[in-house]
Protein backbone atom coordinates (compact mmCIF):
# COMPACT_ATOMS: atom_id res chain seq x y z
CA UNK A 1 0.00 0.00 0.00
CA UNK A 2 0.85 3.56 -0.85
CA UNK A 3 1.97 6.15 1.60
CA UNK A 4 0.51 9.06 1.56
CA UNK A 5 -0.43 12.27 3.75
CA UNK A 6 -3.68 13.62 3.03
CA UNK A 7 -5.92 17.25 3.82
CA UNK A 8 -2.71 17.46 6.04
CA UNK A 9 -2.74 20.74 8.46
CA UNK A 10 -0.24 21.75 10.97
CA UNK A 11 0.15 25.22 11.82
CA UNK A 12 2.81 26.19 15.08
CA UNK A 13 0.72 29.33 16.43
CA UNK A 14 0.22 31.96 13.46
CA UNK A 15 2.63 30.01 11.28
CA UNK A 16 0.91 27.79 9.01
CA UNK A 17 2.94 25.35 7.65
CA UNK A 18 0.67 23.10 6.27
CA UNK A 19 -3.09 23.95 4.74
CA UNK A 20 -4.91 20.98 3.33
CA UNK A 21 -1.66 19.14 1.51
CA UNK A 22 -1.66 16.27 -0.10
CA UNK A 23 1.25 14.09 -1.22
CA UNK A 24 1.91 10.23 -2.14
CA UNK A 25 5.37 8.65 -1.56
CA UNK A 26 5.37 5.29 -4.54
CA UNK A 27 6.28 2.55 -2.98
CA UNK A 28 9.82 0.99 -3.09
CA UNK A 29 10.81 4.67 -4.86
CA UNK A 30 13.22 7.11 -2.98
CA UNK A 31 11.61 10.25 -3.06
CA UNK A 32 13.39 13.33 -2.44
CA UNK A 33 11.82 16.76 -0.99
CA UNK A 34 13.80 19.73 -1.65
CA UNK A 35 13.11 23.33 -1.03
CA UNK A 36 14.42 26.47 1.12
CA UNK A 37 14.60 25.97 4.78
CA UNK A 38 11.92 26.66 6.99
CA UNK A 39 9.69 24.82 4.13
CA UNK A 40 8.18 22.48 6.32
CA UNK A 41 10.52 19.77 4.90
CA UNK A 42 11.45 18.33 8.60
CA UNK A 43 7.76 19.12 9.53
CA UNK A 44 6.74 16.51 7.09
CA UNK A 45 9.06 13.57 8.13
CA UNK A 46 8.25 14.45 11.92
CA UNK A 47 4.38 13.89 10.59
CA UNK A 48 5.48 10.77 8.84
CA UNK A 49 7.24 9.16 11.81
CA UNK A 50 4.69 10.10 14.54
CA UNK A 51 7.09 12.35 16.69
CA UNK A 52 4.16 15.19 15.69
CA UNK A 53 0.77 15.17 15.34
CA UNK A 54 -1.07 16.78 12.69
CA UNK A 55 -3.86 19.14 13.37
CA UNK A 56 -6.20 17.81 10.83
CA UNK A 57 -5.78 15.22 8.06
CA UNK A 58 -4.08 11.57 8.03
CA UNK A 59 -1.14 9.75 6.91
CA UNK A 60 -2.65 6.80 4.85
CA UNK A 61 -0.96 2.87 4.63
CA UNK A 62 1.27 3.40 7.33
CA UNK A 63 -1.02 2.09 10.14
CA UNK A 64 0.97 3.57 12.93
CA UNK A 65 3.87 1.24 12.03
CA UNK A 66 7.30 2.15 13.34
CA UNK A 67 9.68 3.93 10.81
CA UNK A 68 13.42 4.07 10.21
CA UNK A 69 14.49 7.55 10.35
CA UNK A 70 18.15 9.06 9.42
CA UNK A 71 18.80 12.23 11.34
CA UNK A 72 21.18 14.33 9.96
CA UNK A 73 23.99 14.10 12.63
CA UNK A 74 24.38 9.99 13.89
CA UNK A 75 22.58 9.94 16.79
CA UNK A 76 24.38 6.95 18.30
CA UNK A 77 24.28 6.93 22.46
CA UNK A 78 27.95 7.86 23.51
CA UNK A 79 28.05 5.47 26.23
CA UNK A 80 27.48 2.07 24.26
CA UNK A 81 29.30 0.63 21.68
CA UNK A 82 28.65 0.33 18.00
CA UNK A 83 26.99 -3.13 18.57
CA UNK A 84 25.35 -1.45 21.75
CA UNK A 85 23.38 1.07 19.78
CA UNK A 86 22.11 -1.57 17.28
CA UNK A 87 20.96 -3.59 20.49
CA UNK A 88 19.39 -0.55 21.95
CA UNK A 89 16.99 -0.29 18.69
CA UNK A 90 16.69 -3.41 17.71
CA UNK A 91 15.79 -5.37 21.16
CA UNK A 92 12.45 -5.12 20.25
CA UNK A 93 12.20 -5.95 16.43
CA UNK A 94 14.74 -9.25 17.15
CA UNK A 95 14.12 -10.18 21.01
CA UNK A 96 16.44 -12.98 19.83
CA UNK A 97 20.07 -12.60 20.64
CA UNK A 98 21.50 -14.86 18.02
CA UNK A 99 19.38 -13.50 15.42
CA UNK A 100 19.77 -10.15 16.42
CA UNK A 101 23.37 -10.66 16.55
CA UNK A 102 23.49 -11.77 12.69
CA UNK A 103 21.48 -9.20 11.97
CA UNK A 104 23.69 -6.66 13.38
CA UNK A 105 26.80 -8.63 12.07
CA UNK A 106 25.03 -8.88 7.92
CA UNK A 107 24.53 -4.57 8.41
CA UNK A 108 28.03 -3.67 9.62
CA UNK A 109 29.60 -5.85 7.52
CA UNK A 110 27.51 -3.93 4.26
CA UNK A 111 28.83 -0.66 5.36
CA UNK A 112 32.38 -2.24 6.05
CA UNK A 113 32.49 -1.85 9.86
CA UNK A 114 32.51 -5.33 10.70
CA UNK A 115 36.02 -4.78 12.54
CA UNK A 116 34.30 -1.80 15.16
CA UNK A 117 31.36 -3.28 16.52
CA UNK A 118 33.04 -3.10 19.74
CA UNK A 119 34.09 0.50 19.03
CA UNK A 120 32.35 3.48 21.05
CA UNK A 121 31.44 6.34 18.75
CA UNK A 122 33.78 8.96 20.65
CA UNK A 123 36.28 5.98 18.55
CA UNK A 124 35.24 6.53 15.00
CA UNK A 125 35.57 9.15 12.87
CA UNK A 126 32.58 11.29 11.35
CA UNK A 127 31.84 9.58 8.52
CA UNK A 128 32.41 6.01 9.92
CA UNK A 129 29.49 7.50 12.61
CA UNK A 130 27.29 7.96 9.85
CA UNK A 131 27.83 4.74 8.12
CA UNK A 132 26.57 3.28 11.35
CA UNK A 133 23.30 5.18 11.05
CA UNK A 134 22.75 4.25 8.14
CA UNK A 135 23.13 0.51 8.81
CA UNK A 136 21.15 0.93 11.56
CA UNK A 137 18.52 2.46 9.60
CA UNK A 138 18.23 -0.42 7.45
CA UNK A 139 18.63 -2.98 10.20
CA UNK A 140 15.75 -1.64 11.98
CA UNK A 141 12.94 -3.50 10.11
CA UNK A 142 10.14 -0.30 8.63
CA UNK A 143 7.88 -0.06 5.56
CA UNK A 144 9.36 3.34 4.84
CA UNK A 145 12.90 5.25 5.50
CA UNK A 146 12.65 8.90 6.34
CA UNK A 147 15.68 10.87 6.04
CA UNK A 148 16.73 14.44 7.48
CA UNK A 149 19.61 15.99 5.35
CA UNK A 150 21.58 12.63 6.79
CA UNK A 151 24.73 13.80 4.11
CA UNK A 152 24.55 17.72 5.23
CA UNK A 153 27.43 17.64 7.43
CA UNK A 154 29.48 16.12 5.64
CA UNK A 155 32.51 17.33 2.57
CA UNK A 156 32.41 16.65 -0.59
CA UNK A 157 34.15 13.27 -1.55
CA UNK A 158 32.34 11.93 1.84
CA UNK A 159 29.15 12.78 1.09
CA UNK A 160 29.43 10.73 -2.29
CA UNK A 161 30.64 8.20 -1.03
CA UNK A 162 28.23 7.39 1.72
CA UNK A 163 25.62 8.35 -0.92
CA UNK A 164 27.17 4.92 -2.38
CA UNK A 165 27.08 2.99 0.36
CA UNK A 166 23.47 4.32 1.30
CA UNK A 167 22.52 3.19 -2.97
CA UNK A 168 24.46 -0.01 -2.03
CA UNK A 169 22.09 -0.81 0.86
CA UNK A 170 18.95 0.29 -0.53
CA UNK A 171 19.16 -1.74 -3.87
CA UNK A 172 19.33 -4.61 -1.66
CA UNK A 173 16.02 -3.37 0.37
CA UNK A 174 14.28 -1.35 -1.99
CA UNK A 175 12.42 0.40 1.04
CA UNK A 176 10.16 3.36 0.53
CA UNK A 177 12.52 6.05 1.17
CA UNK A 178 11.38 9.98 1.50
CA UNK A 179 14.26 12.49 1.54
CA UNK A 180 14.57 15.78 2.67
CA UNK A 181 17.64 17.65 0.92
CA UNK A 182 18.07 21.41 0.55
CA UNK A 183 21.16 20.30 -1.71
CA UNK A 184 20.03 19.51 -6.03
CA UNK A 185 23.02 17.38 -6.65
CA UNK A 186 22.05 14.78 -3.39
CA UNK A 187 18.34 14.60 -5.21
CA UNK A 188 19.72 14.31 -8.28
CA UNK A 189 22.19 11.51 -7.26
CA UNK A 190 19.44 9.76 -4.99
CA UNK A 191 16.10 10.63 -5.89
CA UNK A 192 13.47 8.00 -8.53
CA UNK A 193 11.26 11.73 -7.56
CA UNK A 194 12.43 15.23 -6.99
CA UNK A 195 9.26 17.24 -5.07
CA UNK A 196 10.25 21.01 -5.02
CA UNK A 197 8.39 22.84 -2.20
CA UNK A 198 7.70 26.09 -2.03
CA UNK A 199 7.72 28.71 0.76
CA UNK A 200 4.88 28.17 3.56
CA UNK A 201 2.37 27.28 3.29
CA UNK A 202 4.01 24.23 1.96
CA UNK A 203 3.27 22.69 -1.21
CA UNK A 204 4.88 20.91 -3.80
CA UNK A 205 5.38 23.39 -6.82
CA UNK A 206 7.32 21.20 -9.47
CA UNK A 207 8.12 17.42 -9.22
CA UNK A 208 10.17 15.77 -11.81
CA UNK A 209 11.13 11.85 -12.17
CA UNK A 210 14.12 10.39 -12.92
CA UNK A 211 14.10 7.10 -14.61
CA UNK A 212 18.14 6.86 -15.20
CA UNK A 213 20.15 4.17 -13.11
CA UNK A 214 21.65 5.00 -10.72
CA UNK A 215 25.33 4.15 -11.79
CA UNK A 216 25.03 6.46 -15.07
CA UNK A 217 24.02 9.23 -12.90
CA UNK A 218 27.92 10.15 -11.84
CA UNK A 219 28.35 10.73 -15.63
CA UNK A 220 27.47 13.76 -17.81
CA UNK A 221 23.75 13.25 -19.32
CA UNK A 222 21.77 15.76 -20.90
CA UNK A 223 18.39 14.99 -19.39
CA UNK A 224 20.35 15.44 -15.72
CA UNK A 225 21.21 18.60 -16.75
CA UNK A 226 18.74 19.64 -18.03
CA UNK A 227 16.78 18.91 -14.69
CA UNK A 228 19.21 20.35 -13.12
CA UNK A 229 19.45 23.36 -14.60
CA UNK A 230 15.17 23.73 -14.04
CA UNK A 231 16.09 22.71 -10.16
CA UNK A 232 18.66 25.08 -10.30
CA UNK A 233 16.22 28.18 -11.54
CA UNK A 234 13.46 27.29 -9.02
CA UNK A 235 15.57 27.26 -6.00
CA UNK A 236 17.35 29.98 -6.80
CA UNK A 237 13.40 31.87 -7.45
CA UNK A 238 13.26 32.20 -10.90
CA UNK A 239 9.99 31.36 -13.16
CA UNK A 240 11.80 29.75 -16.30
CA UNK B 1 51.20 14.92 29.74
CA UNK B 2 53.41 12.67 31.48
CA UNK B 3 55.69 15.43 32.05
CA UNK B 4 52.69 17.47 33.83
CA UNK B 5 51.88 13.93 35.85
CA UNK B 6 55.55 13.78 36.98
CA UNK B 7 56.04 17.30 38.18
CA UNK B 8 52.49 16.78 40.59
CA UNK B 9 54.04 13.74 41.92
CA UNK B 10 56.85 15.61 43.26
CA UNK B 11 54.28 18.93 43.74
CA UNK B 12 51.99 17.41 46.07
CA UNK B 13 54.85 16.58 48.76
CA UNK B 14 56.53 19.89 48.44
CA UNK B 15 53.12 21.77 48.88
CA UNK B 16 52.43 19.44 52.50
CA UNK B 17 56.30 20.56 53.40
CA UNK B 18 55.76 24.04 53.15
CA UNK B 19 52.41 24.07 54.53
CA UNK B 20 54.06 22.47 57.82
CA UNK B 21 57.17 24.68 57.43
CA UNK B 22 55.12 27.71 57.54
CA UNK B 23 52.73 26.63 60.06
CA UNK B 24 56.14 26.02 62.30
CA UNK B 25 57.57 28.96 62.08
CA UNK B 26 54.26 30.64 62.85
CA UNK B 27 54.12 29.20 65.81
CA UNK B 28 57.47 29.63 66.78
CA UNK B 29 56.73 33.31 66.61
CA UNK B 30 53.12 33.10 68.52
CA UNK B 31 55.21 31.11 70.91
CA UNK B 32 51.94 30.08 72.93
CA UNK B 33 51.12 26.42 72.91
CA UNK B 34 47.34 27.47 73.85
CA UNK B 35 47.24 30.24 70.53
CA UNK B 36 49.39 28.06 67.98
CA UNK B 37 50.53 24.93 69.20
CA UNK B 38 53.58 23.58 66.67
CA UNK B 39 53.07 20.79 64.54
CA UNK B 40 55.74 18.98 66.79
CA UNK B 41 53.25 19.18 69.64
CA UNK B 42 50.28 18.32 67.64
CA UNK B 43 51.90 15.23 65.43
CA UNK B 44 52.32 14.18 69.45
CA UNK B 45 49.21 14.58 70.70
CA UNK B 46 47.78 12.83 67.93
CA UNK B 47 50.39 9.83 68.73
CA UNK B 48 48.91 9.49 71.63
CA UNK B 49 45.21 9.77 70.59
CA UNK B 50 45.83 7.01 68.13
CA UNK B 51 46.23 4.23 70.31
CA UNK B 52 43.73 4.64 72.91
CA UNK B 53 40.36 2.72 72.06
CA UNK B 54 38.47 6.24 72.54
CA UNK B 55 40.01 7.54 69.57
CA UNK B 56 39.02 4.43 67.30
CA UNK B 57 35.45 4.24 69.02
CA UNK B 58 34.69 8.60 68.28
CA UNK B 59 36.21 8.10 64.57
CA UNK B 60 34.22 5.18 63.46
CA UNK B 61 30.76 7.11 65.21
CA UNK B 62 31.52 9.83 63.05
CA UNK B 63 32.38 8.42 59.78
CA UNK B 64 28.66 6.49 60.68
CA UNK B 65 26.74 9.56 61.30
CA UNK B 66 28.25 11.03 58.35
CA UNK B 67 27.47 7.39 55.97
CA UNK B 68 24.03 7.55 57.37
CA UNK B 69 23.37 11.23 56.86
CA UNK B 70 24.78 10.68 53.22
CA UNK B 71 22.61 8.09 52.55
CA UNK B 72 19.34 9.30 53.20
CA UNK B 73 20.19 12.14 51.58
CA UNK B 74 21.00 10.51 48.72
CA UNK B 75 17.87 8.22 48.68
CA UNK B 76 15.71 11.33 48.93
CA UNK B 77 17.54 13.67 47.08
CA UNK B 78 17.74 10.92 44.22
CA UNK B 79 14.09 10.16 44.44
CA UNK B 80 12.81 14.08 44.78
CA UNK B 81 15.14 15.11 41.85
CA UNK B 82 13.96 12.58 39.16
CA UNK B 83 10.54 13.47 39.83
CA UNK B 84 10.93 16.83 39.57
CA UNK B 85 13.06 16.56 36.89
CA UNK B 86 9.81 14.30 34.89
CA UNK B 87 6.92 16.03 36.94
CA UNK B 88 6.30 20.10 36.65
CA UNK B 89 3.67 19.64 39.63
CA UNK B 90 6.71 17.37 41.81
CA UNK B 91 9.04 20.26 40.87
CA UNK B 92 6.75 22.94 42.00
CA UNK B 93 5.54 21.32 45.31
CA UNK B 94 9.09 20.18 45.85
CA UNK B 95 10.71 23.83 45.50
CA UNK B 96 9.78 25.65 48.75
CA UNK B 97 11.54 22.34 50.58
CA UNK B 98 14.48 22.41 48.65
CA UNK B 99 14.68 26.55 48.91
CA UNK B 100 14.52 26.05 52.86
CA UNK B 101 16.64 23.45 53.16
CA UNK B 102 18.97 25.53 51.00
CA UNK B 103 18.90 28.72 52.77
CA UNK B 104 18.25 28.19 56.56
CA UNK B 105 21.29 28.59 58.22
CA UNK B 106 23.14 26.01 59.28
CA UNK B 107 23.44 27.32 63.39
CA UNK B 108 19.58 26.91 63.19
CA UNK B 109 19.20 23.72 61.91
CA UNK B 110 21.28 22.42 64.17
CA UNK B 111 19.49 23.98 66.96
CA UNK B 112 16.20 23.11 66.13
CA UNK B 113 17.70 19.46 66.18
CA UNK B 114 19.06 19.72 69.43
CA UNK B 115 15.50 20.07 70.98
CA UNK B 116 13.74 17.63 68.28
CA UNK B 117 15.94 14.64 68.37
CA UNK B 118 18.73 12.13 70.73
CA UNK B 119 21.74 13.46 70.86
CA UNK B 120 23.35 11.12 68.48
CA UNK B 121 20.68 11.44 66.09
CA UNK B 122 20.97 15.00 65.81
CA UNK B 123 24.17 15.23 63.50
CA UNK B 124 22.94 12.32 61.09
CA UNK B 125 19.68 14.77 60.51
CA UNK B 126 21.68 18.01 60.10
CA UNK B 127 23.96 16.26 57.51
CA UNK B 128 20.71 14.87 55.58
CA UNK B 129 19.22 18.52 55.41
CA UNK B 130 22.72 20.14 54.28
CA UNK B 131 23.43 17.42 51.69
CA UNK B 132 20.18 16.92 49.88
CA UNK B 133 19.45 20.21 48.05
CA UNK B 134 22.91 19.41 46.46
CA UNK B 135 22.14 15.51 45.53
CA UNK B 136 18.54 16.46 44.37
CA UNK B 137 19.85 19.98 42.75
CA UNK B 138 22.33 17.86 40.56
CA UNK B 139 20.02 15.20 39.60
CA UNK B 140 17.22 17.73 38.30
CA UNK B 141 19.92 19.19 36.38
CA UNK B 142 20.94 15.95 34.85
CA UNK B 143 17.47 15.27 33.97
CA UNK B 144 16.84 18.21 31.95
CA UNK B 145 20.01 17.93 30.36
CA UNK B 146 19.32 14.75 28.49
CA UNK B 147 19.77 15.07 24.88
CA UNK B 148 16.35 15.45 23.15
CA UNK B 149 17.83 14.51 20.32
CA UNK B 150 18.47 10.70 21.50
CA UNK B 151 15.21 10.59 23.13
CA UNK B 152 13.68 11.48 19.73
CA UNK B 153 15.61 8.89 18.45
CA UNK B 154 14.65 6.54 21.03
CA UNK B 155 11.29 7.61 20.42
CA UNK B 156 10.78 6.87 16.80
CA UNK B 157 12.10 3.58 16.96
CA UNK B 158 9.21 2.67 19.58
CA UNK B 159 12.63 1.36 22.19
CA UNK B 160 10.74 0.66 25.07
CA UNK B 161 10.17 2.97 28.33
CA UNK B 162 12.32 0.92 30.82
CA UNK B 163 15.43 0.58 27.83
CA UNK B 164 15.27 4.54 27.46
CA UNK B 165 15.59 4.88 31.25
CA UNK B 166 18.45 2.75 31.64
CA UNK B 167 19.85 3.29 27.94
CA UNK B 168 19.52 6.71 27.61
CA UNK B 169 18.69 8.48 31.24
CA UNK B 170 20.60 6.74 33.74
CA UNK B 171 23.95 7.04 31.98
CA UNK B 172 23.42 10.98 31.11
CA UNK B 173 22.34 11.45 34.35
CA UNK B 174 25.25 9.46 36.77
CA UNK B 175 28.13 11.62 36.21
CA UNK B 176 25.49 14.31 37.54
CA UNK B 177 24.85 12.24 40.48
CA UNK B 178 28.26 11.37 41.19
CA UNK B 179 29.60 15.11 40.85
CA UNK B 180 26.75 16.03 43.71
CA UNK B 181 27.63 12.75 45.52
CA UNK B 182 31.09 14.42 46.24
CA UNK B 183 30.33 17.62 47.01
CA UNK B 184 27.54 16.13 49.49
CA UNK B 185 30.20 13.99 50.75
CA UNK B 186 32.39 16.92 51.68
CA UNK B 187 29.89 18.84 53.21
CA UNK B 188 28.15 16.03 55.05
CA UNK B 189 31.13 15.18 56.88
CA UNK B 190 32.48 19.08 58.08
CA UNK B 191 28.05 19.84 59.21
CA UNK B 192 28.42 16.26 61.16
CA UNK B 193 31.18 17.31 62.93
CA UNK B 194 29.87 20.88 63.76
CA UNK B 195 26.46 19.69 65.18
CA UNK B 196 28.57 17.25 67.22
CA UNK B 197 30.25 19.62 68.86
CA UNK B 198 27.30 21.33 70.12
CA UNK B 199 24.74 17.88 70.84
CA UNK B 200 27.89 16.57 72.17
CA UNK B 201 27.27 12.62 71.97
CA UNK B 202 29.17 10.36 73.70
CA UNK B 203 31.58 9.17 70.81
CA UNK B 204 32.52 12.23 68.09
CA UNK B 205 34.70 13.77 66.75
CA UNK B 206 33.15 16.85 67.43
CA UNK B 207 32.66 16.21 71.17
CA UNK B 208 36.13 15.30 71.75
CA UNK B 209 36.99 19.03 69.90
CA UNK B 210 34.64 20.65 72.32
CA UNK B 211 36.29 18.94 75.24
CA UNK B 212 40.25 19.30 74.43
CA UNK B 213 38.92 23.47 74.05
CA UNK B 214 37.41 23.23 77.02
CA UNK B 215 40.53 22.49 78.34
CA UNK B 216 42.51 24.71 76.76
CA UNK B 217 44.08 21.64 75.10
CA UNK B 218 44.76 23.20 71.77
CA UNK B 219 47.30 20.74 70.15
CA UNK B 220 44.66 18.25 70.87
CA UNK B 221 41.80 20.51 68.66
CA UNK B 222 44.59 20.58 65.74
CA UNK B 223 44.96 16.66 66.38
CA UNK B 224 41.31 15.70 65.77
CA UNK B 225 41.12 18.04 63.05
CA UNK B 226 43.39 16.19 61.13
CA UNK B 227 41.73 13.56 61.66
CA UNK B 228 38.98 15.06 60.23
CA UNK B 229 40.76 16.35 57.21
CA UNK B 230 41.68 12.19 56.89
CA UNK B 231 38.81 11.40 56.83
CA UNK B 232 36.85 13.49 54.53
CA UNK B 233 40.02 12.69 51.93
CA UNK B 234 39.04 9.23 52.67
CA UNK B 235 35.54 9.53 51.52
CA UNK B 236 36.47 11.71 48.66
CA UNK B 237 38.72 9.02 47.28
CA UNK B 238 36.02 6.41 48.02
CA UNK B 239 33.71 8.43 45.59
CA UNK B 240 36.34 9.13 43.13
CA UNK B 241 37.20 5.16 42.93
CA UNK B 242 33.18 4.54 42.11
CA UNK B 243 33.25 7.65 39.61
CA UNK B 244 36.00 5.55 37.84
CA UNK B 245 34.22 2.31 38.08
CA UNK B 246 30.71 3.77 37.00
CA UNK B 247 32.70 5.21 33.95
CA UNK B 248 34.81 2.17 32.88
CA UNK B 249 31.93 -0.05 32.74
CA UNK B 250 29.91 2.56 31.07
Amino acid sequence: MTVAVQRLTKSFGTLSVFQDFNLEFPCNQITCILGPSGAGKTTLLNILSGLLVPDSGQVLGLDGEAVSYLFQEPRLLPWKSVRGNFDFVLATAYPDMEERTAVVEAYLKLVELADFAEYYPAQLSGGMKQRVAIARAFAYPSKILLMDEPFKALDMQLKYSLMADFIELWQEDKRTVVCVTHDPEEALYLGDRICVFSSLPARVHKEFSIDLPRESRKHHDQRLSDIRLKLLNLLLGETS
Amino acid sequence: MKDSTTRDKYLRPATLLILLGVWHVASALVNSEILLPSPAATLKRLGELVVTETFWLAVMSTLRRGLTGFALSLLVGLFCGLLAGFNQVAKVLMQPFVLLSRSTPLMSIILLALIWFRSDQVPVFVAFLVCFPVIFGNVFAGVKNVDNSLLEMARVHRVGWWATITGVYLPSIAPYILAGASTAMGLGLKVVVAAEALSQPKLAIGTRMQVERMYLETAGLFAWTITALFLSWLLEYGIRWVEKRVRGSG
